[in-house]
């Protein structure tokens, strides 16, 4: 059976790991304007209304790290994000929820 | 935990591994570590080096640095803008002496680790000083410090040269540079602190911390107050990588044995266990210096950490501590 469709018009944030907020199946996004407490790291990633992707990680020695890609919402509501020309998603992510306000994806 | 396997049994000396398909694809952050190295052919060199000598080490249970415990001097370079940012040199020695009781298992919440990991936990060794002499051999304190009319800094090494604002290292063949801070806040967070893995480029080598993360006093804020930011950039200087192996799913690896694999970085104050990667029943080990939880919660490194650690101050920084 296919899944309801998730509001495509709200994806297009930067979205930053709200991990104080995950449970043990699911992890929690939020705007990049949300009140974070401090903590040692925050993955994000930043979905542009022109399907361009900037993610941000955390590297080996701490630092941030920097990638640059594409991005797309498949018909089960799978996050796919690309790098270069590579034909398949270097990351795929299962969205469970999304408003402007939060986006929740299956671990 | 090993690249490519999964760990029945965690005890030291005892891991059963199993292959396992990957679950998800490999997410960015590895690749683009490789792209980092190869801008840097020596340093990408000198890591396939090290993990070389690492391996041998771990094979032969060669003896450690003879003696011990070793004993590096470290050089504070607080650089400042704010008054409050010039640290005190009471919250500087707090943080010395959290190292040394975390770096020879002396610190007293190590009696937390679960009951399970107890028998892992491992005195490194290793002991740290602030310089009493300088690279010119006059006496010091093991402290400089640099007025800046930079207001923070981000992870690009600015901090780690006068020219940049920042403080010259004293040579990093000799002492531990730790530059002290104030980072950038950007919608991510404010960076904890950073480090460079040995092998590096020497003018930029040693542990960036920022000024409210460091020490247990002073400008120390909750929950990173009890100077393990620190420790944890200290252990990627001899060579350690994070726990969770620097991927989204269950095929990164720390390069030790005695580490579960695990999925993610842990954050905050997890309770035991925190199962990931069929790790189960005893779970992530969270309350490993080289995760990412608070303070408090983290208090141990494994003897296989230690023998990693023990192997760098061996041969890549075989110059350095007496």
């Amino acid at each position: 059976m296919m899944s309801k469709k998730v509001n495509a018009d709200v994806l297009p944030q930067w979205w930053v790991h709200s991990h104080e907020e995950d449970t043990e199946a699911e992890m929690v996004f939020r705007p990049a304007t949300f009140n974070f407490p401090p903590s040692r790291g925050r993955i994000s990633f930043d979905l542009k209304p022109d399907g361009s992707l900037a993610e941000s990680g955390i590297a080996p020695d701490d630092r941030r790290l920097e990638t640059k890609g594409t991005w797309k919402l498949e018909d089960d509501n799978t996050l796919a994000f690309y790098t270069g020309s590579q034909s398949a998603p270097h990351r795929v992510m299962r969205i469970t929820s999304v408003d402007k306000d939060r986006l929740v994806i299956k671990k | 935990m090993k690249e490519k396997t999964k760990s029945l049994n965690l005890r030291s000396g005892g891991a059963k591994t199993v292959k396992s398909a990957p679950r998800r694809r490999q997410c960015g952050t590895m690749a683009v570590h490789q792209r980092l190295l190869e801008q840097y052919p020596s340093f990408r060199q000198n890591l396939v080096d090290i993990e070389r000598l690492v391996a041998r080490r771990m094979l032969s249970g060669m003896a450690a640095r003879a003696g011990g415990p070793t004993t590096i001097p470290i050089v504070v370079h607080v650089v400042f803008n704010s008054t409050a940012e010039d640290i005190s040199d009471a919250q500087i020695k707090s943080q010395i002496v959290v190292l040394n009781k975390d770096y020879r298992a002396k610190n007293p919440d190590k009696n937390k680790t679960p009951t399970v990991w107890r028998g892992l936990v491992t005195d490194v060794n290793i002991q740290f000083a602030l310089a009493s002499k300088d690279p010119n051999g006059k006496p010091t304190t093991g402290i400089t410090r640099t007025h800046t009319t930079h207001t923070s800094f981000s992870d690009d090494n600015a901090v780690k040269s006068a020219a940049t604002g920042g403080a010259d290292p004293w040579p990093s063949d000799k002492f531990l540079n730790i530059w002290v801070c104030t980072f950038e806040r950007t919608p991510q967070g404010q960076l904890l602190g950073y480090a460079q893995f040995p092998g590096g480029p020497p003018k930029t080598d040693g542990v960036v911390i920022l000024n409210t993360a460091f020490g247990t006093k002073g400008t120390a804020t909750a929950p990173f107050n009890r100077g393990r930011t620190t420790t944890h950039e200290i252990g990627h200087w001899l060579n350690l990588h994070h726990i969770w192996g620097d991927t989204a799913h269950c095929e990164g690896t720390d390069f030790v044995d005695d580490t579960p694999n695990q999925q993610l970085p842990n954050f905050g104050k997890p309770h035991f266990p925190h199962i990931t990667c069929s790790n189960g029943p005893n779970g992530d080990m969270f309350m490993n210096y080289m995760d990412y939880v608070d303070d408090d919660s983290m208090f141990m490194f494994t003897a296989g950490q230690v023998a990693r650690m023990t192997a760098t101050l061996d041969g890549p920084r075989s110059t350095i501590g007496t």
